[in-house]
């Protein structure tokens, strides 16, 4: 009794946050794991704990920063939990992009990045963001949730390893194979939407 | 130097730490001249940036970062938000149930032994059998006492699960870890769903737990079940597994769905159903336990049994797989079949309440390993007399005239589209006035389609080009179109089988069965038959091989008096006496050949004639003749020399007198009597076994002695002593036209003679299948024909024996 009175004095009704901060949470969740169901999930999960462990909120920060930090906890819970059941499903080694980028000698393949010079100064962000978004998807999900967590949520090799129950070789792995792989990705894609906004101005 | 893979790998590195002034250098130099480097440097640097600002935009709000949550993806959040906060109210009231951090360890341990495959399922089983919870300590200590595990290993996982989950969480980030492991563990329990150790484990901690409080409002009857896992969605609401926390059961909870209780049509209907089906109490009806309203929402639900999830539906396609891969078990259909039966027992009961269930298919029956079977999905039930309820039907045209986009209709046009493969005509024009009992029997109709076919009966009635059904042209086609036969769709369904589903399915009202019982006792009646009717198969299947046998030997007789007759002294002193040498002269020793013959002749009364001639150059001419009188049987005479036959020399002579000595040849029809008679001779009438006769002195051919069977009467007496069981018994010569026609009641059909088998055998076609590559022809789908093959010469067709289970049902004249 006690519980729900200190609760409901500090004025949080669990019934009124998927109209206030589930569009929010849901968001970030989308930006981090990339698939509505998981971020769906992830939301409904981080209600779920904050009903549970509504009193221990302590009020003196804003109760969006709180879920916000249980979804965080939740986001990586989840990158865990797929990439366990990832390696179950699957044993064989991730896609190495090496192989399309360099040749025998370790050197670059002809044309193995393509970069138009004049890109770098028109770099429009939020285009950007829709191509490296996509590049994302079409990385192997254990390389694009180590370099998400990595990147996005500045986690610490340690953690991630940690996370993903990894090594810390693999993990560095695992990054340098999302770079590469996002670079030709990206590469061409950003190239040739340049070449078209060239050809039409 | 460095290789540009390399140089690669440091730019990567880079962004996660500090170079060495070396690598650094290195790098630098190898930038300058590497476009290739240069451009990985750039995008790699591009991508970082780009997602960190998505990264810190998230953070803040930004809107544009990605898609909005679905309407759908909101209500059901909410749903979930809103129980979560109910249950933990009730809980609230009452103690909470003690040592729940306990008992998520030993549930995430179970999960983590068997995920890792330290103990199989089976072990997991056992070992949770022999634990009470309450007194046995942890799972953990339980399994290294029966030594399932060592203890070394319980206490590394139990150590690594503690991690997650504090005995006591008293500061926040304890808290939220604690339900961050739980959640872990719900989801490895998820992902072993099939664990059948993990469910039991999950039934035995529920158990052990203390009772909630007593339900004494309505806010505690809500919280008296707890929700496990969505089972499925419907076009009310979803229905829910849950656990009654009073009794201790499981339970289905059907739910209406917060966009579909936005119409009060809905409303109504939900409401209606859990009437209709509380008040159907019936064991192959799904019992109802409660009904209520949850007072928050205000929405209602209700709780029935938890039936199981396979359905009558997965029982069909198990039974059907096996029959393609040649798995034929009759016990299987029978168990089917039996299933059947209950279901329309059930809906004969509820009919005698007046409620049609309208929706009725393989996918709305319940069925378990026990036999259990359980109609469910009322939600379509009507009232007799009741024109409240409009049918699924109408609405569905309401969606399509007038537009309506709510969201009642567009479930409502969504489950349309699962039915109508089973609808009636008058449900798929819109009839509704003669929507009555009649509609649910052609539903069960077509029920029976589905077990004896695996196929739904409109299934093929209307697909559009791409091969999708469109439902608007298949509820023309269902409401114009004739009954689907299940032989389309296999054609090993049984036919009085495939009557009683024609029937039922039958278009015109007035020809189904008058209720689900007289449908129902049919399905029955065919199913105790079925017994009898093998034995009565097996029967005349004996007959058929007995006939056969009897006929043979009959043919073998046939050629043993033919040698004999050739070895008789008289026919050399014959040959003699024409070649000039000898006492006697040939006037003697034709007299005494035909006292002989006459003998033969008397003694057997199935010979017609015998006679011995001569074969020369381009004729052949008799010698000897005696025959038996064609009508007055006992009449048997010589033929005076005077009308003795001489004829020219046709396929059978020819036949005959290419055999060697001692060698007969047998066949159905011989030169004299196709001359005589030409194109017109009776079709078998009779049976010729001849043998060549030589000169023993010059070894030359001299001519041969022929014996005449009458077959009509031979095959007339063997069917009369022999067959029994069936009804009719036809034999068809090397044409596959019929010869002989012998029914138990009428006797012999003269006028089938000479007709082509398809005429008087329906299924003729499977007999000639068969025939072509075995010796006998057996009926495994209706057990209504038997055919065998009596060969009475090397190379050739000879005769079929066809017997027919069914009486003769007068001349099948096209």
């Amino acid at each position: 009794m006690d519980q729900l009175s200190t609760a409901q004095e500090q004025g949080i009704d669990p019934e009124l946050w998927v109209d206030e901060y589930g569009g929010y949470l849901y968001r970030y969740a989308y930006s981090r794991l990339r698939e509505a169901y998981a971020a769906e999930e992830v939301v409904q999960e981080t209600f779920l704990a904050g009903i549970r462990y509504r009193q221990q909120f302590s009020g003196r920060g804003s109760e969006r920063a709180w879920l916000l930090g249980i979804l965080k906890r939740k986001i990586v819970d989840y990158v865990r939990l797929r990439s366990k059941y990832q390696r179950v499903g699957s044993q064989e080694d991730e896609n190495d992009p090496s192989n399309q980028l360099f040749d025998e000698k370790g050197n670059w393949k002809q044309a193995a990045l393509r970069w138009s010079t004049t890109a770098d100064q028109q770099v429009e962000s939020r285009e950007l963001w829709q191509v490296v978004r996509d590049c994302l998807g079409h990385l192997p999900t254990g390389q694009a949730d180590a370099f998400v967590l990595s990147v996005m949520e500045q986690m610490d090799s340690e953690e991630i390893c940690r996370a993903l129950d990894i090594t810390p070789s693999n993990l560095w792995t695992r990054l340098h194979r999302a770079r590469l792989g996002l670079a030709k990705c990206v590469g061409a894609r950003w190239f040739s939407d340049a070449e078209v906004q060239e050809h039409v101005e | 130097m460095l290789s540009d893979r390399k140089a690669s790998e440091l730019i990567s590195h880079s962004f996660r730490r500090e170079l060495t002034e070396e690598e650094s250098r290195a790098i630098n130099e190898h930038l300058a001249k590497d476009a290739n480097s240069q451009a990985f440097a750039k995008i790699s640097r591009v991508i970082h940036n780009s997602l960190s600002d998505i990264a810190v935009m998230a953070e803040s709000g930004d809107e544009s970062v990605a898609p909005e949550m679905s309407a759908a993806a909101k209500d059901r959040l909410r749903q979930s938000v809103r129980l979560a906060t109910e249950r933990q109210r009730a809980e609230s009231r009452g103690p909470a149930k003690p040592d729940a951090p306990r008992t998520n360890r030993d549930l995430a341990l179970a999960s983590t032994l068997l995920q890792d495959g330290h103990v199989t399922d089976e072990q997991m089983c056992e070992a949770v059998d022999g634990w009470d919870p309450n007194d046995g300590g942890s799972l953990g200590e339980h399994l290294v006492r029966q030594g399932v595990i060592s203890d070394e290993l319980r206490q590394q996982l139990e150590a690594k699960t503690a991690e997650g989950i504090p005995a006591d969480s008293t500061d926040d980030d304890a808290g939220d870890r604690a339900t961050a492991a739980g959640q872990e563990e719900a989801d490895s329990r998820r992902k072993l769903s099939g664990s059948r150790a993990l469910s039991r484990l999950s039934t035995r901690i529920s158990m052990a737990a203390p009772d909630p409080p007593p339900a004494s409002d309505t806010r505690q009857l809500v919280s008296r079940f707890t929700l496990i896992r969505k089972l499925g969605e419907g076009g009310l609401g979803s229905v829910w597994l849950a656990r009654d926390e009073k009794l201790k059961r499981t339970v289905a909870i059907k739910e209406i769905s917060a966009a579909a209780a936005q119409s009060p049509r809905t409303w109504q209907r939900f409401h209606r159903e859990a009437e209709i089906t509380g008040h159907l109490e019936h064991p192959n009806i799904v019992p109802l336990y409660q009904f209520g309203t949850d007072p928050k929402s205000g929405q209602p639900f209700y709780a029935m049994r938890f039936v199981g999830k396979h359905t009558l539906a997965d029982a069909i396609i198990e039974y059907h797989e096996r029959r393609a891969d040649g798995d034929d078990d009759a016990l299987q259909l029978h168990r089917l079949l039996t299933a059947f039966i209950a279901i329309c027992q059930a809906v004969a009961y509820a009919h005698s309440r007046g409620v049609i269930h309208r929706d009725l298919k393989p996918e709305n029956v319940a069925i378990d390993n026990f036999g259990q079977v359980i109609v469910l999905d009322w939600g379509l039930a009507k009232l007799a007399d009741d024109g409240e309820l409009a049918t699924q039907l109408t609405m569905a045209h309401e969606d399509d005239e007038g537009g309506n986009d709510s969201v009642l209709a567009r479930t409502m046009a969504g489950e349309v589209i699962g039915t109508p493969l089973y609808m009636a005509p008058e449900q798929a024009s819109g009839d509704l006035d003669n929507i009555d009992e009649k509609t649910d029997v052609y539903g069960l109709g077509a029920i029976l389609f589905a077990i004896l076919t695996g196929n739904a009966p409109h299934e093929n009635s209307n697909t559009s080009q791409d091969g999708n059904l469109r439902v608007k042209e298949l509820l023309i086609a269902i409401a114009e179109g004739k009954t689907p036969v299940p032989r389309d769709f296999n054609p090993n369904v049984p036919g009085d089988l495939e009557a009683i589903c024609m029937k039922s399915m039958s278009h015109k009202r007035y020809a189904r069965h008058a209720g689900a019982s007289e449908l129902a006792d049919d399905v029955q009646r065919w199913m105790a038959e079925k017994h009898e009717k093998q034995q009565q198969y097996d029967n005349m299947r004996m007959e058929g091989r007995e006939l056969r046998a009897n006929l043979q030997s009959s043919v073998r007789d046939l050629g043993t008096n033919a040698r004999f007759v050739a070895n008789l002294p008289p026919i050399q002193q014959i040959v003699d006496a024409r070649c000039g040498i000898g006492d006697d002269g040939e006037d003697v020793w034709r007299e005494r050949l035909s006292t002989i013959f006459k003998g033969l002749l008397r003694a057997n009364a199935n010979y017609s004639a015998i006679a011995f001639c001569r074969v020369e150059d381009a004729e052949f001419t008799e010698i000897v003749r005696v025959e038996r009188h064609s009508t007055d049987r006992a009449n048997v005479r010589s033929v005076p020399l005077s009308r003795l036959a001489t004829a020219s020399p046709g396929e059978f002579v020819q036949m005959v007198m290419r055999q060697l000595p001692g060698e007969v040849f047998v066949d159905l029809t011989d030169d004299l009597e196709s001359q005589r008679a030409g194109p017109n001779a009776e079709r078998c009438r009779a049976l010729w076994a001849a043998t060549p006769i030589f000169n023993e002195r010059t070894e030359q051919p001299f001519g041969f002695v022929v014996i005449e069977c009458d077959l009509q009467r031979l095959l007339e007496i063997e069917s009369r002593d022999r067959v029994r069981t069936a009804q009719q018994v036809v034999v068809l010569d090397p044409d596959w036209a019929v010869c002989f026609h012998d029914t138990r009641g009428q006797g012999r059909i003269e006028q089938s003679a000479g007709k082509p088998a398809v005429d008087v055998i329906a299924g003729i076609d499977k007999i000639k299948e068969a025939l072509s590559k075995q010796a006998e022809f057996l009926d495994d789908t209706d057990r209504e024909l038997y055919a065998t093959r009596l060969q009475l010469a090397a190379g050739q067709s000879g005769l079929v024996f066809v017997l027919i289970r069914k009486p003769f049902a007068g001349s099948r004249d096209k």
